[in-house]
């Protein structure tokens, strides 16, 4: 379903980015600002010049641009930009649904590479309109994401070479899980487990239509809550009767119900054959359903583990 | 203004009031005229409530009707009513922090749109002044004892029908308004109650203490289970027999030394042969 | 000339005890005034004072000495301003809802979320964003928007019309079932709102949870729009109660025997408590605490005189937002911290200080 949304993916997506539009309405009559706005110059180049403050939203985008090797031009980035560890020194913008257009402004950006999504709409005609260029990337729950997402931000900084060879990695990785994949012949039953302990709705499992459950399938495993929609949490006979045969799950979940025996412990989990056996695979969490530069790397990481007795005829 | 004061009456025919099949009213009639205090009694649950808020128009009766100038009550607007009568509760439910003077100038809301003039302040103070509150002015209502509320509730009434602003006789419908009162205070207000009805004020009052009513209302009625006993002067209708049938209780009535007004106390013989008590003066109507 | 007449106090205390009355909506609308300036010139873009003056000025046609950039004129004129006047809006909005609320309730910790129009709005908004995608993706541009302020008004006043039609009967509207009807009103939002948790994905989610604590945020001249007219409506009428609202403190029975049309206000109060809740909830989220907190304070300072009570909480209200939007977009910038937060962690502290040294002992009653 995010292929044609990765297609679509296009600085086009905000159609105004380059011209600012006069004050719309109480003001322009009020104030009479249109005129006043109206010197502005309009922001003509396609490329973002080396010079240029970046301020960076949404975790993927900011893991592309530092794997590009253009980190040191990111001025601030979103609450969700946890990797690598230089964007979590950066001055942090908020989340990024709901931005201020003065705290943005403050930081003197001349270019925003929003995820889609980052918002509020009118912080972002704000920001157009104080001559801030704002660059759209397409997110997507796929690893086909990841590599729309190299395209435009390399398109964007321009880092041409630089994309080309990140974006020819990755899909090399891609390629040789694809190829692994086809050589799985006995797909196992697994179950993505995420959230925190602590009884209750805590933990929550991936159904149908989240990243987890692509990367699960790409990985040549079946999901379990195939049945289920979403996050969802996830009753002790439900859990019994999706059988899972591995439980995927990230650290922090796994450091949050203390362990792999917290783990085990849920409710229901010993009726299940991954309970039984104790199999379960830690993956990272932001590279495995962030669906950035390291998604590559990520499956193939998680595939190793899923089937240890696949050899890689070229590992 | 005072020709119009004296022509109309608050007048009330035939009241009958009833909730499901009990009654509580039952052919009441009863006039309200300017510049008189009319008291009505009974026992609990006689009516006496029931038959203020018919008058006043919050309840509608099931037969008879209340009219004002001869028109049904239902008719005037309500806000040239309270121009005309200012109606004091038993007690108020006010729990906001106003001012005894706040309160007093509620009574002024009919004449005002914005903020108060300075007139309904001088109003409101007068009116305190005159119920025996100017001390409380600036103390907080619901701070009050319920004597000293009484005091403020009674000032709000008089507010509102301070003196005749509009064309027509003013009334003042109190219920049971001495009910928390010790003895000087509640001779204070009816005093000031009697001394308004004086400047041609109607005044309807719904009391508790038959001497009370003896000594201040011009008419009394009685009431006994919804219906009237007797009605009239308090020396005609407040005769020893006429009590005992409104209240069930013996009484002996004899004559107040220096008004002349009557006083009725228990007759502590009712249970045996009647023995006048020698403190009593000589001649009790005795039944 | 009657005696009554005569015996008036003689001359009366009257008139300065009017100025008295008066005064202070006037200190409230100096410091409203006061804190509108702050705010114009205080933001993560630095911008002189002297700057502000030039960029207003310029924008009426004036020319003043200090000199400023485009990024200064649109943060002042595109960025602050229409925040500010959305701030003294809303803020104005919700402190009259509340105060409108407690009048008609006669309780002073009542708000327009005790009869439905907050959880009633949450619910709204929450369904947009969980499953009113499609929907969304039906409207044309500009109401697509305003889709979340359309469903979140529309949500809240919809609510308090059924609790409203509940509380109705014969034509007398019972305050208590009124009251009960909110409650059956909020658990049923409640349980709409967890329903929609259940089947709402993580974005949605935290979505709905930044909505549910309000922001100022993202506010232009354009978008103040409808939203902002209709606070602009409920707080020019809603003061006209105030007398009526007063007689009605008394009790319904003497506010008729005072010649208030009690019904008709009763109406009123609703229609105009539930048509500035719900605007300010549609353009800025839920915000706790002001709604409750302005007129209170108004109340321990010059009493419960809803002729004052009503201006002086909208301008109190005014204040009040504004400073607490100012502390929210300032104290992480460049991020932003919901408001919501703000006003409930100064708001409650300050409340809980002023109640334990209340003089007058007004704040118990």
């Amino acid at each position: 379903m995010t292929q044609a949304n990765a297609r679509a993916v296009t600085q086009a997506k905000a159609p105004r980015n380059n011209r600012l539009r006069p004050a719309r309405g109480l003001a322009s009559g009020l104030l009479s600002v249109g005129t006043l706005l109206g010197a502005f110059s309009p922001v003509q180049a396609q490329t973002i010049p080396e010079g240029a403050r970046i301020v960076s939203l949404g975790g993927s985008v900011t893991e592309t641009v530092f794997a590009l090797g253009a980190g040191h031009r990111v001025v601030a980035v979103d609450q969700s930009s946890l990797y690598p560890a230089e964007a979590r020194a950066l001055p942090q913008v908020g989340y990024f649904r709901t931005l201020s257009a003065e705290g943005v402004l403050s930081l003197k950006p001349d270019v925003v590479l929003a995820s889609e999504g980052s918002g509020p709409p009118p912080v972002l005609e704000q920001l157009e309109a104080a001559g801030v260029r704002i660059v759209w990337v397409t997110d997507g729950s796929t690893p086909e994401a990841a590599l729309e997402k190299i395209e435009v931000v390399a398109e964007s900084l321009g880092l041409d070479a630089e994309g080309e060879a990140l974006r020819r990695r990755v899909e090399t990785e891609l390629e040789r899980a694809s190829h692994l994949r086809s050589r799985v012949e006995d797909w196992p039953s697994a179950l993505f487990v995420w959230g925190r302990g602590g009884g209750g709705g805590g933990v929550r499992v991936a159904g149908s239509g989240t990243g987890a459950a692509t990367m699960l399938e790409r990985a040549g495993a079946q999901n379990a809550a195939a049945a289920m929609n979403g996050y969802q949490p996830i009753s002790a006979e439900a859990l019994v009767l999706a059988a899972p045969e591995v439980i995927v799950t990230p650290q922090s979940t796994l450091d949050a119900l203390g362990g792999a025996d917290g783990l085990f412990a849920l409710p229901g989990m010993s009726a299940t054959p991954a309970g039984q056996n104790r199999r379960m695979v830690v993956v990272d969490l932001l590279a495995f359903i962030g669906f950035g530069p390291r998604v590559g790397a990520a499956l193939n990481g998680f595939m190793a583990d899923l089937h240890p007795l696949l050899s890689s005829p070229r590992e | 203004m005072s020709e119009a004061a004296g022509s109309g009456e608050l007048r009330a025919e035939g009241l009958s009031f009833r909730i499901g099949s009990s009654e509580l009213l039952r052919d009441v009639s009863i006039d309200v005229r300017p510049g008189r205090v009319t008291a009505v009694l009974g026992p609990n649950g006689a009516g006496k409530s029931t038959l203020l808020r018919l008058l006043s128009g919050d309840m509608h009766p099931s037969a008879g009707r209340v009219t004002l100038d001869e028109r049904p009550l239902h008719e005037w607007k309500p806000q040239t009513l309270a121009l005309r009568r200012a109606v004091m509760p038993q007690s108020s439910t006010l729990t906001f922090p106003f001012t005894a003077l706040q309160v007093a100038a509620l009574g002024r809301i009919p004449y005002t749109t914005g903020l108060g003039t300075a007139r309904d302040h001088a109003v409101a103070l007068g009116a305190l002044a005159r119920a025996g509150a100017d001390h409380l002015s600036h103390r907080l209502y619901p701070t009050l004892s319920g004597g000293e509320r009484q005091r403020v509730d009674y000032a709000r009434a008089l507010a509102q029908v301070w003196s005749a602003e509009v064309p027509g006789a003013r009334y003042l419908l109190l219920d049971e308004p001495t009910s928390s009162l010790d003895l000087a205070r509640q001779h204070e207000l009816l005093d000031s109650v009697r001394s308004f009805a004086q400047e041609g004020v109607g005044v309807f009052i719904v009391l508790h203490d038959l001497n009370l009513a003896a000594e201040y209302a011009d008419e009394v009625t009685v009431l006994r289970e919804g219906a009237v006993v007797c009605c009239g002067p308090p020396r005609a209708a407040l005769t020893a027999s006429l009590v005992e049938r409104a209240f069930s209780l013996r009484v002996l009535v004899t004559s107040h030394p220096r008004s002349g007004r009557p006083i009725i106390v228990p007759d502590p013989t009712r249970d045996g042969a009647s023995t006048p008590d020698p403190g009593l003066p000589a001649t009790p109507s005795l039944m | 000339m009657s005696s009554a007449a005569q015996s008036l106090p003689r001359r009366a205390p009257g008139a300065a005890s009017l100025a008295a009355e008066r005064a202070p909506l006037v200190v409230l609308g100096v410091m409203l005034l006061g804190t509108v300036v702050v705010c114009l010139c205080v933001g993560a873009v630095p911008v002189a004072p002297g700057q502000v003056a030039a960029v207003l000025a310029s924008a009426i046609g004036v020319e003043l000495p200090w000199a400023f950039g485009e990024r200064e004129a649109l943060v002042i004129l595109q960025i602050r301003a229409p925040r500010i006047l959305l701030g003294v809006l809303v803020g104005g909005g919700l402190a009259v809802s509340g105060a409108l609320m407690q009048g008609l309730f006669r309780n002073p910790l009542a708000d327009p979320g005790l009869v439905g129009a907050s959880s009633g709005a949450a619910l709204a908004a929450l369904t947009l964003l969980v499953i009113g995608g499609p929907l969304v993706a039906l409207l044309p541009g500009p109401l697509a928007g305003a889709a979340l302020s359309l469903a979140a008004f529309g949500g809240g006043t919809l609510a308090v019309i059924i609790v409203y039609r509940f509380a109705t009967n014969g034509g007398r509207t019972s305050v208590t079932t009124m009251l009960l009807s909110g409650i059956a009103m909020n658990a049923l939002a409640a349980a709409g709102v967890g329903m929609l948790v259940f089947i709402s994905n993580d974005a949605q989610l935290r979505d709905f949870t930044f909505w549910s604590l309000g922001s100022l945020g993202g506010v232009t001249w354009s978008r103040l729009g409808a939203g902002a007219l209709l606070l602009c409506l409920g707080l020019a009428l809603a003061p006209l109660l105030g007398r009526s609202l007063n007689a009605l403190l008394l009790g319904e029975v003497e506010a008729r025997h005072l010649g208030i049309p009690v019904q008709r206000t009763k109406a009123m109060v609703i229609f105009l408590s539930t048509l500035t809740a719900g605007a300010a909830i549609a353009l800025t989220g839920i915000i706790g605490f002001v709604g409750l907190v302005a007129p209170h304070l108004i109340r321990l300072a010059i009493g419960p005189d809803h002729r004052v009570l009503l201006p002086a909480s909208i301008l109190l209200g005014g204040t009040l937002l504004l400073s607490a939007d100012l502390v929210a977009r300032t104290v992480a910038s460049p991020a932003e911290m919901p408001i919501g937060i703000v006003t409930a962690f100064i708001g409650a502290p300050f409340f809980l200080w002023l109640l334990s040294r209340d003089p007058a002992g007004r704040a118990q009653l």
